[in-house]
């Protein structure tokens, strides 16, 4: 990255927390936690701090404007010490909701292989230009979708930490990434006391994983799942779909639909004990694993189980910038998440500044829609700028 | 130590012989039989059996070896397993008295379920059991994991067994004992030196490219831990597929605090097939790894759907 980028870059991460730094924040006790920094311009690491308050990380943001700021979710006798000598006392339940578990097929259509040196560009991941043979960069570029359904993980697992898991809502916040992602939070000090071990089995149970066998089968239970264990999530969506059968034609045919709508009535009583032989008896074996299949689809909670099994990870600070994209992690409402996150975010960087784009789709933030550009000098508000130089797509000039 | 006796270590002299004894033999018994026995004759002296628990503790804290922590613990928790009558009514009452809250489901269920905290539920880590003491197999709501009398007894076991193992992870070191028991301790050091030597070699855990799922089946098993038959059998499939031999696969399983060589051997040798129709067994796929709930991954994991395929630094 050339300097003057990295100065407008500094800049605009320092219009930011002059202005916001209310915002940074570290779940207490602030003192107990490790803090990390990636630093400009190397973008190397600097890890194991503590900071006595809240006020000395905010103030040492604002001195040193870094590219991302972290805190760990576990909180440790000696934060500051190397790792094995910190002597962790109790670990935030932490989840990680990714664009790239969530929705591939998404993300990959927001993904861009781009030649910094001529501006050709692909969709999708490639490795060499065909004009210069330089190699592509690859940039996955903001995806309003991408956001969308990892919002919509983001509520479920929400809903399920809260009807199953048996937290209190009130111990639980949800961040928006500040990229395409959300983080989840439980802080709840029983929840914190568990191992690696119990935190993989709560991120397997919220994928519902080992209940892919879970078909119909000839005694028309599912599987090895008996009707009291049925999962309770997998259950309420086959019921949801007995319940809206038109809403699944594309598994069930017009001629499933009338049937499954006739019988509903008749069907749930039992379906609601997870009994699923009605069903069996009505569909056949084959479209009532269609359902079963659906529905499952439909229940998971998709979360990156090696981050939650993670008791040593380090999750990006709240309220600060990510240096992917150049804006905030910050605490969402669920109805902020129904509205776009990206229209509640802070305003900063609204002046211009000229840039020489090599390539960009048209992208959208907020209430901003810019591009596609292609190798051509444009003039877009500082925040953009910062957004598309952190993507390696753009300079300054 | 023993405080319902109201005695310090100091105070275990020739008067407190028969607890000493006991003591020792429920160490001892745990070491050679895998098992603490109970008969009539433990029943005629209340006091010393009481005592001799605690003592036995700390005799094991004393070798200072986790191998035999977890021998000792297992074995302590499968006599009271074995004690515990299997009436509801019981379990019930044990569960008080070890502290597991639990509730009586209300929903006039026919298999009268009970309702445990998760995060009790969780800290005892009975889905590592096999697959239906997964959560996901289990029915689970508002924090509370639904169980049957009998799988709350098995649960009962893994809470004696943590609590004894905990106790023996006092520390000892330096201690001064009284003549009676540094003698029956320094015994009992000489035969868990031998034992080990000769039944438990160190393990032979090589450094190469293994997974981080069966690196942690084996860290597991050579602190002593008791892994459960399907992990047991993933993480024999695996090193057998990775080129280990029958006696290097023996000489880690031995390490299992509950270790029967007859029936190891024979698991062993039906796995690898040298035994039954010869077929060699592969170790699950990361598929199957994930709903045994057994995948840990890390970042060299991505994109690889077998164990086996599994290499630092692609």
């Amino acid at each position: 990255m050339r300097d003057q980028d990295v100065r407008f870059l500094k800049s605009v991460f320092a219009e930011y927390y002059s202005k916001y730094s209310e915002a940074v924040y570290v779940p207490p006790p602030v003192n107990s936690r490790e803090v990390g920094f990636v630093v400009w311009p190397e973008r190397a690491m600097v890890r194991h701090m503590s900071f006595p308050s809240l006020t000395d990380i905010r103030r040492r943001i604002m001195e040193d404007t870094p590219a991302d700021a972290y805190h760990s979710c576990a909180v440790y006798e000696f934060p500051e010490k190397p790792m094995g000598y910190k002597n962790e006392l109790w670990v935030d339940l932490a989840f990680d909701v990714d664009a790239k578990d969530v929705r591939p097929d998404c993300l990959n259509d927001a993904t861009y292989s781009v030649c910094r040196k001529c501006g050709h560009h692909r969709k999708g991941v490639r490795k060499t230009c065909p004009d210069c043979s330089q190699q592509y960069q690859v940039v996955e570029f903001i995806s309003l979708e991408c956001i969308k359904s990892t919002g919509e993980q983001a509520k479920k697992l929400h809903a399920a930490l809260v009807e199953e898991i048996g937290v209190d809502s009130k111990e639980i916040s949800v961040y928006f990434s500040g990229h395409m992602g959300f983080h989840v939070y439980v802080t709840s000090k029983a929840i914190g006391e568990l191992g690696a071990d119990a935190r993989r089995e709560i991120a397997s149970y919220l994928a519902l994983e080992g209940v892919t066998g879970g078909h119909a089968t000839s005694k028309g239970d599912l599987g090895g799942i008996g009707a009291k264990r049925m999962n309770k999530r997998l259950l309420n969506e086959v019921l949801d779909l007995v319940s809206n059968p038109a809403d699944h034609k594309d598994i069930l045919g017009s001629s499933g639909v009338g049937l499954v709508e006739q019988n509903a009535p008749r069907l749930l009583p039992s379906l609601k004990k997870g009994e699923i032989h009605g069903l069996v008896n009505l569909l056949g074996i084959a479209k009532t694993k269609k359902v079963l299949k659906r529905a499952l689809q439909r229940a998971t909670v998709i979360v990156d189980p090696s981050v939650t099994m993670d008791v040593h990870r380090i999750f990006r600070m709240p309220g600060t910038l990510n240096s992917k994209s150049g804006l905030p992690k910050q605490l969402v409402t669920l109805e902020e998440i129904d509205k776009g996150v990206l229209y509640s975010l802070p305003e900063y960087g609204r002046g211009n500044v000229q840039l020489s784009v090599v390539f960009a789709p048209e992208i959208e933030i907020g209430h901003e829609s810019v591009g596609p550009f292609s190798n051509e000098v444009v003039t877009v508000p500082r925040y953009i700028g910062a957004y598309f130089i952190l993507k390696g797509v753009a300079s300054v000039g | 130590m023993a405080e319902h006796f109201d005695l310090g270590v100091m105070d275990l002299t020739e008067e407190y012989r028969g607890a000493i004894e006991r003591g020792f033999a429920r160490v001892y018994q745990s070491v050679k039989r895998k098992k603490v026995q109970f008969g009539a004759e433990n029943m005629i002296s209340y006091d010393v059996e009481v005592l001799s628990f605690p003592i036995a503790v700390m005799l094991v804290s004393l070798i200072n070896d986790d191998l035999l922590r977890n021998i000792y613990a297992t074995a302590e928790a499968k006599k009271c397993s074995e004690l515990m009558a299997q009436e509801r009514a019981d379990i019930l009452e044990l569960a008080d008295e070890l502290e597991l809250p639990f509730r009586t489901a209300s929903d006039g269920d026919e298999e009268k379920l009970l309702a445990i905290r998760l995060v009790d539920y969780l800290s005892l880590s009975p889905q590592i059991w096999g697959e239906k003491w997964r959560l996901v197999n289990r029915r689970v709501d508002a924090g509370e994991v639904y169980a049957t009398d009998l799988e709350l007894a098995r649960i009962l076991e893994e809470k004696i067994r943590r609590t004894v193992l905990e106790r023996t992870r006092a520390r000892v070191e330096g201690l001064k004992l009284p003549e009676p028991l540094d003698q029956r301790s320094k015994e009992l050091t000489d035969i868990w030196r031998d034992y080990r030597a000769k039944m438990y070699p160190e393990a032979r855990v090589e450094p190469q490219d293994i997974p981080p799922c069966m690196d942690r089946l084996m860290k597991r098993l050579t602190r002593g831990e008791n892994l459960s038959h399907v992990e047991r059998r993933t993480l024999v499939s695996y090193l057998a597929n990775v080129g280990w031999t029958e006696d290097g696969m023996m000489s880690l399983l031995k390490n299992s605090p509950d270790f029967n060589e007859r029936i190891a051997r024979y698991q062993l040798e039906h796995l690898t097939g040298s035994r039954g129709k010869g077929k060699k067994y592969l170790p699950p796929s990361c598929a199957t790894m994930r709903m045994y709930g057994l995948c840990f991954p890390d970042r060299w994991c991505a994109g690889i759907r077998h164990p086996l395929r599994y290499r630092r630094g692609r």
